[in-house]
């Protein structure tokens, strides 16, 4: 599918122009934009804080135990969180939405990575909900981000390149395996299944119920992780099956593609 | 009364002034530390190569701004054996321009006594761009300096590496005829201190910017720049898909996708920090620098340019070739060393062909006109 834009222009009547766009479709391969006109809009700060949760539980890292379960029944710890969310977006009951065009790289070990204050700010309004995008789209995969660059975030070239989405490491212990190393790094899903091989766009948009949030001044609000997610509903993850290396596996991919929706939750403060 | 430049210079400071303030009130003499007479430095702009386009600019600190006037001080001082307690050594004896800012293949250079160092000197080049990873901002294997210019401070007093102490460096150094001129130029005032000398060896070091070689054509070539001579051969671009492969080598987790288009990191490591297995008891590491336990046994992630002119391997140097380097990631990692980094924990299968293909392509980083380039010679 070719990438296109069609703009439905309204009159300009105001120096205060919002561009809101209808968000029903959050692929990138449509965007159908809409502007809305309206007159002195204010728009407001956002400060976005990230928090790691397995189960209800906050992550501990680097633990010398394995103090979590997966629905596998295996016991883990975590050595490294990383990950990166994009084009947070804010959605209107009409359908309309804004979205901050930016990103932020999470790293659990670096607590000044887990708050987000984008530049762009968010025009005044009651929105229905907020969502983002769980790593970036095929256009920002293919784009130069320097700091992402200078963090080793990019994704093999034989892969199909673009960005990491996230990297989330530790140790595990199953039935008769003890100590065992999982990297479940995620990005492009490469299908080398068909020929010719495919390369995938393995984002998703995440949908967090109960955000829906009024914005009538700065405002803050939080993107829990919960990391038992990525291993069940629906796809319950065994760890003996998918532990490192997975970034060439494609149902791997595709599988964590598939749990990632339910990941994340949204608490407006 | 020693003879002492300082005083002869603040004479020609006076008489200058007189001259040309011949009207002016006689009573009002200018001060030993008057600094009219030096002119502001001459802002200089680092000029990098184009590719470096995919990384963050180099990080210049405010209060140490690169000048033509500061940077030829700090690549004086760089090669300036009056550094040391018997004026035996320089920064340069272990860190020769022609070897990529490295020893000759010495694991432990010798100090100024003729005594080995504790650990392998380290390489420089691309020194401005480590404001960036977990610890920016840090030198050393063990991230013990915390500033390019504070790094200058260590090797100087450091008992084994040139003993001196540091206000005998800066009255060795008043007493030469030109470098007194020279920190006038540079800082303005011909007073010479620790501060004003590590400020010129920082200047010096952030200039020294290492970004051609064949490899690096490869990457300017997927990037549509134009480029000088040759790119990479069929065998070491065999042996770059072996590092990127999670299968095989895995090297890019660290050293980064070097060849990875717009997404690529032409610095060939990201400065963390990593405990890579070396041993099953591993030296302190990063932990001598934060006291945190968990930084036991990590050193900093080097880069992998100019890898032919820094041998032997390691903060150690224990290794004295690239192919017993490879052999140890494939087949000698200690995995139960204390918070080994995950990524040393896959496992690499490789064959001898694939051996030869990666170790081919390590050294395809190459950039011949670093270690020729004059500009770094004294």
């Amino acid at each position: 599918m070719k990438n296109f834009r069609k703009l439905l222009s309204l009159a300009v009547l105001s120096a205060f122009i919002i561009s809101f766009s209808a968000c029903e479709d959050d692929d990138d391969d449509v965007r159908v934009e809409t502007r809305i006109v309206e007159k002195e809009v204010k728009k407001y700060n956002a400060t976005i804080k990230f928090n790691h949760l397995v189960g209800s539980d906050t992550l501990q890292m680097n633990t010398t135990d394995k103090p979590y379960q997966n629905a596998n029944n295996q016991s883990f710890n975590v050595s490294r969180l990383r990950y990166l969310i994009s084009d947070i977006s804010f959605h209107k009951a009409d359908g309309s939405c804004f979205t901050i065009d930016g990103y932020q790289l999470v790293d659990a070990t670096q607590p000044s990575t887990f708050t987000y204050a984008p530049d762009t700010q968010v025009p005044e309004g009651e929105y229905t909900s907020i969502r983002f995008k769980f790593g970036f789209d095929r256009i920002d995969n293919q784009s130069i981000y320097a700091d992402l660059n200078a963090a080793n975030w990019g994704w093999p070239g034989m892969l199909g390149g673009g960005y990491h989405y996230m990297q989330l490491e530790g140790m595990y212990d199953s039935s008769g395996v003890k100590d065992k190393f999982f990297a479940t790094h995620m990005g492009t899903a490469r299908n080398n299944t068909v020929t010719p091989t495919t390369f995938e766009d393995n984002h998703f948009v995440a949908n967090p119920e109960n955000s829906a949030i009024t914005i009538d001044g700065d405002f803050s609000f939080e993107i829990n992780m919960d990391i038992l997610q990525w291993y069940e509903n629906p796809y319950t993850w065994d760890f003996n099956v998918y532990n490192a290396p997975i970034m060439p596996v494609y149902d791997a991919q595709r599988k964590l593609n598939l749990n990632g929706p339910t990941v994340f939750s949204v608490s407006i403060n | 009364m020693r003879f002492n430049w300082k005083h002869i210079l603040i004479i020609i400071v006076f008489l200058a002034a007189c001259r040309e303030d011949d009207n002016s009130d006689i009573i009002t003499k200018p001060k030993p530390s008057d600094t009219t007479t030096f002119g502001d430095p001459t802002p200089f702009n680092l000029v990098l190569p184009a590719h470096f386009i995919l990384i963050p600019p180099p990080f210049i600190p405010d209060s140490n701004p690169l000048t033509v006037e500061g940077i030829a001080l700090g690549k004086k001082l760089f090669f300036e054996r009056k550094l040391s307690k018997n004026n035996s050594v320089s920064c340069a004896s272990c860190h020769h321009p022609e070897q990529s800012f490295n020893d000759f293949g010495l694991a432990f250079s010798p100090g100024f006594n003729g005594q080995p160092s504790r650990k392998n000197a380290m390489p420089l080049f691309n020194l401005a761009f480590n404001s960036l990873g977990s610890h920016p901002n840090t030198f050393n294997w063990d991230g013990v300096a915390a500033s390019l210019e504070k790094q200058a401070l260590l090797p100087v007093k450091d008992p084994i590496e040139m003993g001196e102490d540091w206000r005998n460096v800066a009255i060795k150094l008043s007493q030469d005829p030109q470098y007194p001129m020279m920190f006038g130029r540079a800082f303005g005032s011909i007073d010479i201190d620790s501060t004003k000398i590590i400020k010129a060896l920082a200047q010096f070091q952030r200039t020294l910017i290492s970004g051609e070689s064949r490899a690096d054509n490869e990457l300017k070539s997927q990037l549509n720049l134009p480029y000088t001579g040759q790119r990479l051969t069929a065998q070491e671009l065999r042996g770059y898909q072996i590092y990127i492969d999670e299968f095989k080598g895995d090297c890019s987790h660290c050293h980064g996708l070097g060849l990875g288009g717009s997404q690529a990191n032409p610095l060939w490591t990201d400065f963390g920090y990593r405990n890579n297995g070396l041993d099953a008891n591993p030296d302190s590491g990063l932990a001598a620098a934060t006291k945190n336990p968990s930084d036991l046994g990590k050193f900093k992630t080097p880069s992998l340019r100019n890898l032919v002119f820094t041998a032997p391997y390691m903060h150690d140097g224990r290794f004295n070739t690239l192919e017993q380097v490879v052999d140890f990631y494939i087949d000698s990692i200690q995995t139960n060393s204390p918070n080994i980094d995950g990524f040393m924990l896959k496992p690499r299968v490789l064959n001898s062909q694939e051996r030869t293909d990666l170790v081919a392509f390590l050294k395809s980083i190459t950039d011949s006109s670093f270690v020729n380039n004059p500009a770094f010679r004294p």
